[in-house]
């Protein structure tokens, strides 16, 4: 442990004096010297947990001299709600409305890698048409998920109206996700063996409809927002992940490419990782160059989710022509549920099952001992470790430039906390 | 800070641009029409499948117990004087007194699990999204004694403080009065 901490504090010095003269400028104090007749102290200074700009609960006790952030340390535990512990104490098909809970902003994905690792466990293989819902729908969901984190993001910098234009359109999703399921946010809508509902009559047309009105408007959110002036200054060569950094701190999904590593589970090296249908999609794993400035920056983490959007709509509809006519509920191709019996007890054993969520790796391990619950339940959540950066980026960081950065992570405390 | 008076112009030509580009974009939807729908004053279209608060059917309810034991959050409580049975002829439930059911909507996450159980399509999710009240204890809703007064779901406060002035909530209410299911076939999963 000792090692991997000097190593990355090296690697991160070593990477400050290559940043460009403003961000030195900023980190030297504006051209500040032991000579301003201004003396300032040391304060601890409390951000959160109900400050607007930490996303949820999120406490961070911030070291500061003047307006300069010496160390951050985020404070977590707000929201525990035992999830994993519950998981424990209900059947597999109860504890889905609690998956719902955890990543809020995505509970399809969710949904998904807990029903996928139920199914696993009891060797059951789905199909083909409950696979590509899945997709479809997960896919609109990362969809919602990062028009959330690109609004709020501007809401962060200052930037008031690109989050209106973002839940415009977030709605028109949960419209649909309201169509498939009934529910706008707390979806529940997989279940283990499949989906609880088929996709109702005419709505793959309704979602290439929405997919042809959203696909023109993220050139207009990258004029809004995204080619700012205004928004690069804020954003570049601020809170500098390097490479090996993002590694040893195992960060996943937009931060770890946001750091030039092409790591998506979607695409992964190792096909015993596969999950879902994704192999036979065409899509690209975005990764950033560090356009606006160092790679790692803030600005490249951002860039990461705006181009992941686009990806998605390709992801749609490719699936959405793969789908296979509806069949009902069986075992051939055009089931949307496996039919399972209501008391489900999966043979005793037990697997650790990764998907690739809006916010990275989410990871579900799950012990059975034959009885109709877990025996053991635990969630990898990816904010909770892609949080545990902060405090190595928030160093010799200015004060306003901490809500940029935790901003740029994109936490769900629902999923830090569980 | 810029250090160069070049660089300085350069940084504030861009700034003024890019705003100019986004006050473009609102400009152009100042004009077109709006997204918004005001909500008291117009009806919200729902989707068929829509998880509101349940309506039930006491008629049909053989209060198996499917339903509470599938809740993840045991808010469904059900009491009955003798086992109770559909009768083929009249497609009600007949037998026993359903005594109690009740559902605590403190507890309730809307999850729909307990619909999906049901040997009797029973019990389903309802249009209404809203059921505040003044007090704790009425947010367990007793069906069973709701079912006497002839209503399938209860009726929220705000239904019945604007029935007066809204026109659609009128009708709304009138609906609910009569004991008219909000639910169709879409609702009852088919497993």
């Amino acid at each position: 442990m000792t090692t991997t901490q000097s190593q990355t504090e090296q690697s991160f010095r070593i990477q400050t004096p290559d940043a460009p003269p403003e961000a030195y400028d900023r980190a030297s104090g504006d051209g500040a010297t032991d000579q301003a007749d201004v003396k300032t102290e040391e304060m601890l200074v409390n951000m959160g947990p109900q400050h607007p700009s930490t996303h949820g609960v999120l406490r961070v006790v911030l070291r500061t001299d003047g307006e300069m952030v010496l160390e951050a340390i985020p404070h977590i535990g707000y929201l525990h709600r035992c999830a994993e512990k519950i998981g424990e104490n209900v059947a597999y098909f109860q504890y889905i409305p609690y998956t719902d809970r955890m990543d809020y902003l995505a509970g399809m994905n969710e949904n998904w890698t807990f029903c996928l690792a139920a199914e696993r466990l009891a060797g059951i293989t789905l199909p083909r048409r409950a696979e590509l819902i899945r997709i479809i729908i997960c896919e609109l969901n990362r969809v919602a998920s990062h028009l959330v984190s690109f609004g709020t993001y501007g809401l962060d910098i200052g930037a008031f109206t690109p989050f209106l234009y973002a839940f415009r359109e977030r709605e028109y999703v949960l419209d649909l996700f309201e169509m498939v399921c009934g529910a706008r946010l707390t979806y529940s809508y997989f279940t283990v063996g499949g989906s609880t509902h088929d996709l109702p009559d005419g709505y793959t047309d309704k979602i290439i409809e929405f997919l042809d009105y959203f696909e023109p408007k993220i050139p207009e959110y990258n004029d809004l927002l995204t080619y700012n002036h205004i928004f690069i200054k804020r954003t570049a060569n601020v809170g500098v992940i390097p490479k090996q950094m993002a590694i040893d701190y195992a960060l996943t999904g937009p931060v770890i490419r946001g750091s030039g590593i092409a790591y998506d589970l979607r695409r992964p090296d190792d096909a015993s990782k596969r999950y879902g249908l994704y192999h036979e999609m065409d899509f690209d794993v975005i990764t950033a160059k560090g356009e606006m400035g160092t790679l790692g920056d803030c600005w490249d983490r951002y860039i990461i989710r705006m181009r992941e959007m686009v990806e998605s709509c390709k992801i749609i509809r490719q699936a959405i022509k793969m789908l296979p006519a509806p069949e009902g509920v069986g075992n051939s191709a055009g089931c949307y549920r496996v039919k399972l019996p209501r008391n489900f007890k999966p043979e005793a054993g037990e697997v650790y099952v990764e998907t690739e969520n809006p916010r990275g790796i989410l990871g579900f391990y799950l012990e059975s001992q034959g009885g109709p619950i877990p025996y053991r339940c635990k969630a990898r959540a990816a904010t909770f470790c892609n949080l545990s950066v902060t405090t190595a980026v928030c160093k010799d960081v200015l004060l306003a430039d901490v809500p940029a950065i935790i901003g740029s992570i994109d936490i769900v405390m629902g999923q830090v906390d569980r | 800070m810029p250090s160069t008076p070049e660089q300085y112009f350069k940084d504030l030509w861009s700034t003024i641009k890019s705003i100019t580009i986004g006050l473009r974009i609102t400009l152009k939807y100042m004009f077109s029409k709006s997204v918004t729908i005001d909500y008291p004053f117009e009806k919200l279209a729902f989707a068929p499948r829509f998880r509101g608060i349940h309506e039930f059917e006491a008629d049909k309810c053989i209060a198996c117990d499917q339903c509470a034991k599938s809740c993840p959050v045991d808010c469904i409580y059900i009491d009955k004087s003798a086992p109770r049975k559909i009768d083929k002829k009249t497609g009600k439930a007949a037998g026993g007194e359903l005594l109690r059911y009740a559902i605590d909507y403190q507890k309730c996450m809307f999850c729909a699990l307990c619909t999906e159980p049901c040997p009797t399509d029973c019990i389903h999710m309802g249009k209404n999204h809203d059921l505040s009240s003044y007090s704790r204890h009425e947010m367990i809703v007793e069906f069973a004694e709701i079912d006497k007064k002839g209503l399938r779901t209860p009726i929220p406060l705000w239904v019945e403080r604007n029935a007066g002035t809204i026109e659609w909530v009128a009708k709304e209410k009138e609906r609910l009065e009569k004991g008219e299911l909000a639910t169709t076939a879409a609702d009852i999963p088919s497993t």
